[in-house]
């Protein structure tokens, strides 16, 4: 029976964990909201979230509003996966669409949970040749698209080195910045290539926290203002981090171009 | 050379330093063997013994004796 406490319980307990993945994983609030209504709808009973940057509650009660249960989660650190939040939202549809039981959906959110993030030497290759494809877009020549992808490939794999090793995330930014704007600088000192300072610029580009700001506009959108707050000096933090190793990486090496 | 060339080729030499510590202290873990830090930055979870502590941290059982002297 939906309206038992027990399983009224469970049920708040595996939408707030629910939640608190989703949130982690990049999920914007409005999404955590459509998906754990879905969710709330197909088991039967009402819902309540209030989501937190750093917590989520779910109050979850009968319908005939007799009984509630309060279920509160700590936002997970599980870095942001696509992966994980395009599943997420694929099991918030299949209980939806087939009406699946809470023993089932939390079977199948166990499952989930195990989802593997993406090979890092993959994520390597391919932000590089990201970001040396960014410094074409921007007008590079191949000779600068070949100092970006090294410099971006350097920087990126110390980024990788620092967060494995638990060091701070900000000094990360900052050490990882430093030295892709110092390795880019190359081509400026060696004179290689016609657009040396196209590299510079966009040999960090790959540091932008990007889903953040985007998440951020849209919890401004939907009038989760804390939320967006957080997420947007988060990364305005991060930012400010990277742009202090790339200015710190130009003074070194005495280049003066503002 | 001129000063931006050298600062230059001593970052670079930095890094591919870092890479070189980090990959033999990688192997050396995983053959088995205690890598040895010859510099360390301390993390927030670490724990500091201070005298007059009544349990020394990273053994359970053992208590400072400076009590009894």
């Amino acid at each position: 029976m939906p309206g038992d406490s027990t399983v009224l319980r469970q049920t708040a307990a595996f939408l707030a964990e629910y939640a608190s993945l989703l949130l982690g994983c990049g999920g914007t609030c409005i999404r955590i909201e459509k998906n754990t209504k879905r969710m709330a709808e197909a088991f039967g009973v009402n819902l309540d979230i209030f989501i937190m940057p750093d917590h989520v509650t779910v109050s979850v009660w009968n319908t005939a509003q007799a009984h509630a249960e309060i279920a509160q989660r700590r936002t997970a650190h599980c870095g942001i996966s696509f992966d994980l939040n395009t599943r997420l939202s694929q099991l918030s549809w299949k209980i939806a669409d087939n009406r699946l039981g809470l023993p089932a959906a939390v079977e199948h959110f166990e499952a989930i949970k195990t989802t593997k993030p993406t090979e890092k030497w993959k994520v390597l290759i391919l932000t590089s040749f990201a970001n040396a494809a960014f410094c074409r877009l921007f007008g590079g020549d191949w000779f600068a698209m070949l100092i970006v992808f090294v410099s971006t490939l350097t920087g990126y794999r110390l980024k990788q080195i620092m967060l494995e090793d638990g060091r701070d995330v900000r000094l990360t930014f900052l050490c990882a910045s430093f030295f892709s704007a110092s390795i880019s600088a190359g081509g400026h000192i060696f004179h290689i290539g016609s657009t040396p300072e196209l590299a510079l610029g966009t040999s960090v580009l790959y540091l932008i926290p990007g889903v953040p700001y985007i998440n951020a506009v849209s919890d401004m959108i939907y009038r989760h203002y804390l939320c967006a707050f957080s997420r947007f000096f988060d990364a305005a933090v991060l930012t400010a981090c990277l742009s202090a190793g790339l200015c710190a990486g130009m003074l070194m090496l005495g280049l003066k171009w503002f | 050379m001129n000063y931006p060339m050298i600062t230059w080729c001593i970052i670079a030499s930095v890094l591919l330093c870092a890479f070189i510590y980090y990959t033999a202290r990688h192997r050396s873990y995983s053959f088995g063997h205690k890598a040895k830090h010859l510099l360390r930055f301390g993390r927030e979870s670490d724990m500091f013994y201070v005298p007059g502590d009544d349990n020394i941290p990273g053994i359970a059982d053992k208590e400072d004796e400076s009590e009894d002297q």
